[in-house]
């Protein structure tokens, strides 16, 4: 019966895995310019070669290799970095109410955007100024916080302080702020992938996947991380070099993440649940399925988002529309919620 | 707001104008002034609001009103307004100087300094009908009627608000006059483009509050100068507002003939500029794009200057069919409609100067 069910969870693990690449496949052909599955594969054959569909129309090309491809990608990329952010930071703070954003990461990404947009305009990237920030923001909790004797009750509760205090710097901008800048705050504010570029993809998905990368290798040790100090110790893990390795991966992909599409709430919180209560708590696991379901819920929601709707929606009421469903579900199915 | 209609996109478009005569009447009927008695209106919120006789202190927190108070003349009865038009509107600096001497009494999040309004004792309010809470918030607070009114991007609202603050604040005639200026300078270009069929018309893509892909459902200058809005069909994105997120994909869709950029702020605070979208690769296959036909227009302006809002129209008439108004001196004729409304001169070349504008004089 137990090997039955190891045999089930390998499989639906399997499947998990493998659905960002369907989804991916699928995501592409949505949208609201309508191509066919035969023009769209025409249309990438012209890519390849442009000799062999010289009849496909540049609207093609330019909708699915300019706006789609680079969208989906995005929405992957954010998808998977929000979510391991917020497993990987759940696992080492202990606490299953824990969100990707709960060092001041979102504040600060806010203020910083807020910033450069009043005093730097259009000439600078918001982006860049909301990473600084968001890494600012972290940096600040982490120097507050250091000293402290209970070192994370001090980490949680400095990261909600310099929450507070960057909103306040936030509202201090809006105050001084043109409307007109304004305007372009609340639609960054509102988190979308609407305006996705290479651009952005060139900015963001290397630092997210270097963030990746780490947390994925640190993995093992998350586990390790997850039992009290003592008992890491005792087992050779130099806990606060691996604790500031993790706080650093997590700030550097929610950082980049936030920067790029704006403030996502939600997802770094609801999947690490979802795949805690479908495969266990082992990080092992938790990790990879965290990014992989991270990813698929966020191209789901902006699949309903590009498909149906006529108008761009936020993208962060459906991903939490997508996933609390399942949330719910699973926890009246599973009746148990992960610690 | 009442300009918004929940039955489909078809009726979205269609009925708005349909909508808007139907309160408009009823603002009339019940709006009735006579001299030395009370009145009663309905705002564009649908709120019965009773008038004093006498309105002789008056608090705009809605620029577009300020705008036509001083157009009317009513000016010097302004007791207090808005943050936007005191700090950020560079045009009614010019307007109206003594403007930004005049208490502030709302701020940019919309709250109200509401004992700063018991000292400055108005005898009306207005307001804008997006701030949903604002006008009932103030007037069962402090029990000062207040109003709130808005064109919306119609110039049936615009006549009917320049016409009702006209009869609450005494100045009656003068809104006529100024309401008819403006219906003869559309009347003039409408006669001047004649009847044009629907291929006739270059569809027009608008990209304005400082995004590329946030659009009006409704502006009625472009279909006054003979062009034709693609957002048309389409249901805002929040009741009470008329503007919408599209995808960027939808433009390619529309594949526009002509995008027009909001251009009301100055040049440096543009998020969205021509050149911007004209090196846009994602848009490369655009009509607009590959014609080179991406130009900035004037836009809302915290709602409408209603002299600006004439010269935009007359300006988007020559970009649709110069072949029709080709010779139209945009300037002079800017600087005209500038003096009707404002009494001032020059307005208009120096508007162009703020905001870059040159290839509107060319």
């Amino acid at each position: 019966m137990s090997g039955q069910n190891n045999r089930r969870a390998k499989g639906l693990a399997v499947f998990f895995l493998i659905l960002p690449l369907v989804l991916f496949l699928i995501s592409l052909s949505i949208g609201s310019y309508g191509i066919s599955p035969r023009g769209l594969f025409k249309t990438v054959l012209s890519v390849v070669s442009p000799a062999l569909h010289p009849d496909v129309p540049a609207a093609y090309r330019d909708i699915l290799l300019r706006i789609r491809l680079p969208r989906v990608l995005l929405a992957m990329a954010v998808g998977a970095a929000l979510s391991v952010s917020g497993a990987s930071l759940q696992a080492l703070f202990k606490n299953p109410l824990v969100n990707e954003y709960i060092l001041g990461i979102s504040s600060g990404a806010a203020f910083g955007a807020a910033l450069s947009l009043v005093f730097l305009g259009r000439a600078f990237p918001p982006q860049v100024g909301g990473f600084v920030f968001a890494v600012v923001a972290v940096g600040a909790v982490l120097l507050i916080s250091g000293k402290a004797e209970s070192h994370f009750i001090s980490l949680l509760l400095t990261g909600i302080i310099i929450t507070a205090f960057f909103s306040a710097l936030l509202s201090l901008v809006e105050f001084f702020a043109s409307p007109y800048v304004l305007q372009a705050l609340f639609f960054w504010l509102m988190g979308s992938l609407s305006l996705a570029s290479w651009k952005d993809l060139y900015i963001s998905l290397p630092l997210i996947a270097v963030g990746l990368v780490i947390l994925y290798l640190l993995r093992w040790r998350l586990n390790v991380l997850s039992m009290s100090d003592e008992e890491a110790r005792s087992l050779g893990v130099n806990v606060r070099r691996e604790k500031m390795l993790v706080i650093a991966a997590t700030t550097l992909i929610t950082a980049a993440a936030t920067a790029i599409v704006g403030i996502i709430g939600w997802l770094g919180f609801i999947v690490p649940h979802l795949v805690r209560m479908m495969f266990g708590a082992d990080n092992r696991r938790v990790v990879p399925l965290s990014a992989a379901m991270g990813a698929s819920i966020m191209m789901i929601a902006d699949d309903i988002i590009r498909g149906l709707s006529s108008f761009e929606i936020p993208i962060g009421i459906f991903t939490s529309l997508v996933g609390i469903p399942i949330f719910l579900v699973l926890l009246k199915k599973t009746r148990k919620v992960w610690l | 707001m009442i300009l918004n209609h929940p039955s489909g996109r078809q009726a979205a478009s269609c009925c708005w104008p349909s909508v808007l005569i139907f309160f408009s009447a009823l603002i009339l009927l019940l709006g009735a002034p006579l001299a030395g008695q009370s009145q009663t209106i309905k705002d564009n919120l649908r709120r019965t609001v009773a008038i004093p006789p006498r309105v002789e202190r008056i608090l705009s927190l809605q620029p577009e009103i300020t705008r036509i108070l001083v157009a009317l003349g009513a000016a010097d009865r302004l007791v207090g307004v808005d943050y936007f038009i005191s700090r950020d509107d560079h045009l009614f600096k010019i307007l109206f100087p003594g403007g930004t001497r005049l208490p502030v009494v709302s701020m940019p999040d919309e709250s109200v300094n509401k004992e700063l309004i018991v000292r400055l004792d108005p005898d009306i309010i207005f307001t804008s009908p997006t701030e949903l809470q604002v006008p009932d918030s103030i007037q069962r607070s402090l029990g000062i009627p207040v109003v709130a009114l808005a064109s919306m991007g119609s110039f049936e609202g615009l006549l009917e608000e320049i016409e009702l603050v006209g009869a609450l604040t005494g100045f009656k005639e003068r809104a006529s006059e100024l309401g008819r200026y403006f219906q003869e300078k559309i009347r003039s270009i409408t006669e001047s483009t004649g009847p044009l069929a629907l291929e006739d018309r270059p569809r027009t893509y608008l990209a304005f509050w400082s995004s590329l892909v946030r659009t009006p459902v409704f502006y009625e200058p472009v279909q006054a100068a003979g062009g034709r809005n693609i957002a048309d069909n389409l249901l805002p994105s929040r009741l009470g507002t008329i503007g919408t997120v599209i995808t960027l994909e939808q433009i390619l869709k529309w594949d526009p003939d002509v995008i027009l950029i909001q251009g009301s702020f100055l040049p440096r605070e543009r998020q969205v500029t021509v050149e911007g979208v004209l090196e846009d690769k994602r848009l490369g296959s655009v009509k607009a794009i590959k014609q080179r036909r991406v130009h900035y227009t004037l836009g809302f302006w915290y709602w409408w200057d209603p002299a600006g809002v004439l010269v935009e129209t007359l300006y988007l008439a020559r970009l649709f069919h110069p072949e029709k108004f080709g010779r139209l001196d945009l300037e002079k004729e800017g600087n005209a409609v500038y003096k009707m409304f404002y009494g001032k001169t020059d307005v208009f070349t120096d508007l162009i100067k703020s905001l870059d504008f040159h290839e509107w004089t060319k």
